[in-house]
């Protein structure tokens, strides 16, 4: 008996788990799984946060496990047939392509600027509807969050359900208010602006990469805090955010899309050699940001609005 | 645990497709929950274990789109993952194995086993493992304990650990050095034990 086996004769008593035992994991990992039936309500979780069925934004997009994790957990109120296949871009050829990711995204940023900033006050609510899709099914999401990020609320069986939002969700930038409140710190300057996103996604823990490509995660970064303030954000501070994207190298533009809701869309696509593809969709007209895609699957946005109740639309 | 008996997809299609269909994921869990669990059971006792796999499998579950679909067997990746979980016990993992190799009681055998169990009879051996187990480096208990208890091997390891084999190699190396010193330079084969099993 070498050592080797000695150490394998040591607890080696210890029992396989009785089936009973493994119900509760099992369940857990259903309720992170399974968010997207109506109405669907978590079985006691340990942990706020997982599949919490609220309209969870992504805490980072390209194509990741955690922004997967995260839509995943969006919840969703109305399933539908599906609709005419929702295309996000990936794996399809590009129609057109005209003009380069810097000039797509100066004219954003130029678009921004001329638009009158809007103010939210801290008690309204933002009125969020989305559809998001995945293979051939499609799902209506609907959600509204306090603006101050004290809550947010979404219907379930007709009745509105309230939920806190949680430390966590500030931390990642995930409330309408927290990502605002944070572009709207950053520097106007885009090279200035940029080298806070680099921190940032530089400062990320290891296991929270989207990718060993650091462009990948600043874009991914960017994007994704971009996409999670769709109000309150200044004009100067959004156009130098479009103009900061700008500066990422490895950017592509393909025209002739369609973002999740199947409305024609600009992409804006990061790829690394590693296959890791995001894509975020541009408003063909108004150049706002419309919906974001990976791996063939996509959320949109279509609707947006400031409203001074949870349940008005 | 019932063996799955239909003809079934491997893990790397099974997480490919969870992608699209999250609930898929469930079939991944159904699959290697019981072994992971009782690895855990094995280093952290009974009452870590249900936490620990259920954290390990939600871990998984949002990292999917990362699983490298060239490996058909997700068993390396699940025990990299549970790997990660276990480390944020390491203070209380390294607590119960100095118990045991000071009392010759084992906090984690008791934990699964009736107390009554007369577990001192083969401790003497085992409480030096125990101490040995409990002086090595982290990364290289891991690199130890996946081959002696997960039995995975050299190549699954470094896979589990995102480690180069090489490194594998030397860390197991120095482990079993470490363990061979901690039973006293006593030749191994003349202490007589009694296996449970295998």
């Amino acid at each position: 008996m070498n050592d080797l086996d000695m150490l394998r004769a040591m607890r080696a008593d210890a029992p396989s788990p009785a089936e009973d035992r493994l119900a509760a994991g099992r369940d857990r990992l259903r309720a992170a799984a399974r968010p997207l039936e109506p109405g669907y309500r978590l079985p006691g979780l340990a942990r706020p946060g997982y599949g919490r069925p609220a309209y969870r934004r992504p805490a980072m997009i390209l194509a990741s496990g955690l922004a997967v994790g995260a839509l995943a957990a969006a919840a969703v109120l109305v399933s539908r047939p599906a609709p005419p296949a929702p295309s996000a871009g990936h794996g399809r050829a590009p129609a057109i392509r005209l003009v380069s990711a810097a000039q797509v995204l100066d004219h954003a940023a130029s678009v921004a600027l001329a638009k009158p900033a809007l103010t939210v006050r801290p008690h309204q609510w933002v009125y969020e509807k989305g559809i998001k899709s995945a293979g051939a099914r499609s799902f209506t999401m609907v959600s509204w969050s306090r603006f101050d990020g004290q809550r947010t609320a979404v219907v379930e069986h007709g009745k509105l359900v309230f939920y806190p939002v949680t430390p966590q969700d500030v931390a990642l930038l995930a409330t309408p208010a927290a990502a605002a409140g944070f572009l709207a710190s950053l520097p106007t300057d885009p090279s200035a602006l940029l080298g806070v996103i680099y921190n940032k996604a530089d400062a990320q823990p290891r296991d929270q990469w989207v990718s060993k490509n650091r462009d990948a995660r600043a874009f991914s970064f960017l994007i994704t805090v971009m996409w999670n303030a769709p109000v309150g954000v200044p004009p100067e501070h959004q156009a130098a955010a479009f103009r900061a994207l700008a500066k990422i190298p490895g950017i592509t533009v393909h025209t002739g899309l369609t973002d999740a809701a199947g409305r024609p869309a600009i992409g804006l696509t990061f790829k690394t050699g590693n296959g890791l593809t995001g894509t975020f969709f541009l408003d063909p007209h108004t150049y706002t940001i419309s919906g974001l895609g990976y791996h063939g699957a996509g959320v949109a946005r279509t609707a947006t609005v400031v409203v001074n109740k949870p349940g008005q639309r | 645990m019932t063996a799955p008996t239909r003809q079934r997809a491997d893990d790397a299609a099974l997480i490919e497709q969870s992608w699209h269909e999250p609930e898929v994921f469930a079939g991944l869990y159904d699959r290697h929950a019981s072994h992971i669990h009782r690895y855990v059971t094995r280093r952290l006792g009974d009452g870590y274990a249900d936490d620990v796999v259920g954290e390990t499998f939600l871990a998984a579950f949002q990292r999917r789109q990362r699983y490298d679909l060239a490996r058909p067997d997700a068993r390396p990746w699940l025990y990299g993952i549970a790997a990660n979980v276990i480390g944020k016990h390491r203070r209380a993992e390294l607590r119960m194995l100095q118990a045991f190799a000071r009392t010759g009681a084992d906090p984690v055998a008791e934990s699964y086993a009736d107390r009554a169990d007369a577990r001192v009879s083969a401790a003497g051996v085992q409480r030096q493992l125990a101490a040995a187990l409990a002086d090595l480096p982290a990364g290289d208990r891991h690199v130890l304990l996946l081959i002696a208890w997960a039995e995975l091997s050299y190549e699954e390891v470094a896979v589990a650990l995102d480690i180069p084999a090489g490194t594998v190699r030397s860390r197991l190396h120095r482990a079993r050095k470490k363990v061979r010193e901690a039973l006293g330079g006593q030749d191994p084969t003349m202490i007589s034990e009694e296996p449970s099993h295998e």
